[in-house]
C-alpha cells in the first residue's frame, strides 16, 4: 500500500468550489449590500444638498441626540413648513426598515437555499465523496460566503450611518442614539445581524433539508429574533447597570442624552410604587399643589436611567449576543450533521 | 488483504433495518459484483461504504480505513445511481470543481475522456443526457485515481453500446491500476462479463461472498426426474428446485453429478437467480477467513 501524505484541502480551494458552485450568491449578496450602500450615500448626498440650500446645517451641529423640534425651535414658521416639506418628501422609516431587513434576504434567499438545496438535489452525495468532510465542506464553502457578505455588510452599515445621520430628523419628532433605528444604523449591528442570519440560514437548511420548509422556517424565526432583539434584549439590556436618580416631580430634569429605563414613586424606606397609580391621583390634584400633596404624603419620584457613556458598551453587549447566538447555532449545523449526516 | 470487511453491520431508517448483521469480506484486486432484490440493502451498503451514510451498528472497513475517513475518501471513489452531480453547473464548472475538492486529481485522465465523449463542453450538466451524466460522473470519479471504486447501478441509462464501451474502459483500469470495484446491477449479464467476485444480498443481510470461480466450479445445474428430487436433498446440497412435469431442474452445490442426474456447468445468471429465489441458502467465507 502505497501511504500518502493526509492533507485537508485548502479554504481558498473550498471558496473556488462556492464560486464555481454559487456565482449568483457571491455576487448577489455583496451586490445586494453594496447598491444598498450607493443608493444610501445618494440619498444622503442629495438630503445634505437640500439641508444646506435651505439654510438647516446648523440641526446637523446637534449630532445624533436632537430632534426635529429642538432644531426648529429658533426658526420661523416658514422654516417649520419647508422642513415639514423635508419630512413628509423622504420616507426614512420605510428605508430604515429596508436597509436592516437586507440582513434577512440574504439568508432567506442565499444562504438558506444554498444548504438545503445541496440536501434536496443531491449533491451533498457528490461532494462527500470527494477529498473532503462533510464538516469541512459545510464551513469551507458557507463560510467565504458568510464572510464576504459581512465585509460587504460593514460597508452597508457605514453608508447606512453616514445617511441616519440626516435622515434621523426626518423621523416622527426626531429619534434619539438610544431608538432602536439609530441602534441599527450602524456597520456594527449590520454586520452582526448579517452574522446571525448566515448561520441561522446554515443551521435551518441543515436539519430541515428541504428549500421552502427551510426558507418559511427561517422567515418565522429570524423574525421573532428582530422582535425579541427590539423588546425584549433592548428592555432587559437598558436596565442592566442603571443608575437610580431622585427627580422633582414638578420639574424634572434628566442627565442630557440619557435614557430613562424605569420611573416610580417611594416612600423613606418603602417598596417602589407604580407611577401609573400615582399618575391617576394625580390627575385629581390641581398643578401648582401636586408638589406639596407628593410632600404631605411623603412620596419621591425616582428614575432608574443610562447614562449617554453607556450607550457604546450596551450596543457591543447587544451585538455581542447576537453573533454569540449566530456562532451557537453554527456549532449546532456542526454537531447535527456529526448526527445526522444523510439517509 | 481485503479492500471492504464489514461486521455487524446495520442500517435502520425508523422502524425498518435496510441492512442487518451483515459480515462481508472483499479481497483486493476484483470486480465484485453486488446483486440482490429491490430493497435488498445494496445502495445502503454502498453509501456506508462510501462514508455518507453512518451505519446504525456495527463496523465497516475499506482498504483498513473506517469509511468517511480522510484516508478513506482519498483513497475510494463513489457514483451513486441517483448520479449525483451539480446540474445547474456547466461541465467545465463541474469537473473544476470536482479537481478542487481532491488533492490527488488526473486532469489528462478527465480532459482525454470527456472530450473522446464531447462532454467537454460549456454546455450545463442537467442538459447532457442520462447517459452522458453517469459518463461524467465515472469519468470524474476516475479522475480521483482512487483504489477502491464503489459503483452503483452506474450503467442503467446507457444504451448497449455505451454500457459495452464503459465496461471495457473499467477493465482498462482495473488492470492498469489495480483498481477495485465493487458494482451494484440488475443485469446480470452485465456483470457476468467482469465480475470475478459476486456478493448476494437478500433482506439486509449476506447470503454469498465468493469468487465467481470458486461459485461456478462449486455448483453444477442437474437435470432428472422429478419424483427423485426430493431423495437429492440427502445426497448434495439443493439451493433450488424447480418441477416441469416429469424433469426437475436443480441448483446444487457440488462438483459432482450424483447417479441418475445429467449435469452442466451453472451460469453466473443461473447461480444468482437460484440464490435469490432461496434467501435460507448461504456460501459464506469461514469467520477466521474474513478476519
Amino acid at each position: 500500500m502505497t501511504a500518502r501524505a493526509i492533507k485537508a484541502i485548502s479554504v481558498p480551494r473550498m471558496a473556488r468550489v462556492t464560486w464555481y458552485k454559487h456565482r449568483a450568491s457571491v455576487l448577489g449578496i455583496p451586490g445586494m449590500f453594496l447598491l444598498a450602500a450607493a443608493l444610501l450615500v445618494l440619498d444622503s448626498l442629495l438630503q445634505r444638498h437640500w439641508i444646506s440650500s435651505h439654510h438647516f446645517t446648523y440641526c446637523l451641529a446637534y449630532g445624533d441626540n436632537s430632534t426635529s423640534s429642538r432644531c426648529l425651535t429658533q426658526d420661523a414658521p416658514y422654516q417649520l413648513g419647508v422642513f415639514a416639506e423635508f419630512v413628509n418628501y423622504w420616507r426614512t422609516e420605510g428605508t430604515v426598515l429596508a436597509v436592516f431587513l437586507l440582513a434577512a434576504a440574504a439568508g432567506l434567499f442565499a444562504g438558506v437555499p444554498w444548504v438545503a438545496r445541496e440536501f434536496e438535489g443531491g449533491g451533498f452525495r457528490f461532494t462527500w465523496t470527494q477529498s473532503v468532510s462533510p464538516r469541512r465542506w459545510l464551513l469551507g464553502t458557507f463560510g467565504p460566503l458568510t464572510l464576504l457578505a459581512a465585509a460587504t455588510a460593514v460597508i452597508c452599515g457605514v453608508a447606512a450611518h453616514w445617511w441616519f445621520q440626516v435622515a434621523q430628523f426626518r423621523l416622527d419628532g426626531g429619534t434619539t442614539p438610544w431608538g432602536w433605528e439609530s441602534i441599527e444604523m450602524t456597520p456594527l449591528s449590520m454586520v452582526s445581524w448579517t452574522l446571525l442570519a448566515m448561520a441561522l440560514a446554515l443551521l435551518l437548511g441543515v436539519t430541515i433539508r428541504r428549500v421552502l420548509p427551510a426558507m418559511i422556517t427561517f422567515a418565522v424565526i429570524f423574525g421573532g429574533c428582530l422582535v425579541l432583539a427590539r423588546t425584549w434584549l433592548s428592555t432587559f439590556l437598558f436596565s442592566v447597570g442603571d443608575i437610580p436618580l431622585r427627580v422633582n416631580y414638578v420639574n424634572p430634569v434628566y442627565p442630557s442624552g440619557s435614557y430613562v429605563a424605569q420611573t416610580w414613586f417611594a416612600r423613606p424606606g418603602g417598596p417602589k410604587l407604580s407611577p401609573m397609580t400615582l399618575y391617576a391621583q394625580l390627575l385629581n390634584v390641581p398643578q401648582p399643589q401636586q408638589a406639596r400633596w407628593l410632600a404631605q404624603h411623603h412620596l419621591t419620584e425616582w428614575i432608574a436611567y443610562q447614562p449617554h457613556s453607556h450607550l457604546v458598551w450596551l450596543a457591543l453587549a447587544r451585538n455581542g449576543i447576537l453573533v454569540a447566538v449566530a456562532a451557537l447555532a453554527v456549532l449546532a449545523s456542526v454537531w447535527w450533521l456529526r448526527k445526522h449526516p444523510a439517509e | 488483504m481485503n479492500v471492504i470487511q464489514t461486521d455487524g453491520l446495520g442500517q435502520r431508517y425508523r422502524q425498518t433495518w435496510a441492512l442487518r448483521d451483515c459480515r462481508l469480506t472483499v479481497p483486493a484486486g476484483h470486480v465484485a459484483a453486488l446483486v440482490g432484490h429491490n430493497g435488498a440493502g445494496k445502495t445502503t451498503l454502498l453509501r456506508i461504504l462510501a462514508g455518507v451514510v453512518t451505519p446504525t451498528a456495527g463496523t465497516a472497513t475499506v482498504l483498513g480505513y473506517t469509511p468517511g475517513s480522510q484516508q478513506a475518501r482519498d483513497a475510494v471513489s463513489a457514483v451513486d445511481q441517483t448520479v449525483p452531480l451539480y446540474r445547474h453547473l456547466r461541465v467545465r464548472d463541474q469537473v473544476a470543481a470536482a479537481r478542487e475538492l481532491n488533492d490527488q486529481w488526473d486532469t489528462d485522465l478527465a480532459v482525454q475522456r470527456l472530450s473522446s465523449l464531447n462532454l467537454m463542453t460549456s454546455g450545463k450538466v442537467g442538459k447532457l443526457s442520462g447517459g452522458q451524466q453517469a459518463q461524467l460522473a465515472l469519468t470524474l470519479a476516475l479522475a480521483r485515481r482512487p483504489r477502491l471504486l464503489l459503483l452503483d447501478e452506474p450503467l442503467a441509462s446507457l444504451d448497449p453500446l455505451a454500457r459495452q464501451e464503459v465496461l471495457g474502459w473499467l477493465m482498462t483500469c482495473v488492470a492498469e491500476d489495480g483498481l477495485s470495484v465493487v458494482f451494484s446491477s440488475h443485469v446480470i449479464t452485465e456483470l457476468e462479463r467482469v465480475a470475478t467476485y459476486l456478493v448476494v444480498l437478500s433482506q439486509g443481510q449476506v447470503q454469498v461472498a465468493a469468487t465467481v470461480d470458486s461459485l461456478l466450479d462449486s455448483h453444477l445445474a442437474l437435470t432428472g426426474p422429478a419424483a427423485d428430487a426430493g431423495q437429492l436433498a440427502g445426497q448434495v446440497p439443493v439451493i433450488t428446485a424447480q418441477r416441469t412435469g416429469r424433469q426437475a431442474q436443480v441448483l446444487a452445490r457440488t462438483d459432482t453429478a450424483p447417479p441418475g442426474w445429467a449435469a452442466r456447468p451453472v451460469t453466473m445468471e443461473e447461480l444468482v437467480l437460484g440464490y435469490l429465489r432461496e434467501p435460507a441458502a448461504r456460501v459464506l467465507p469461514p469467520l477466521e477467513a474474513a478476519r
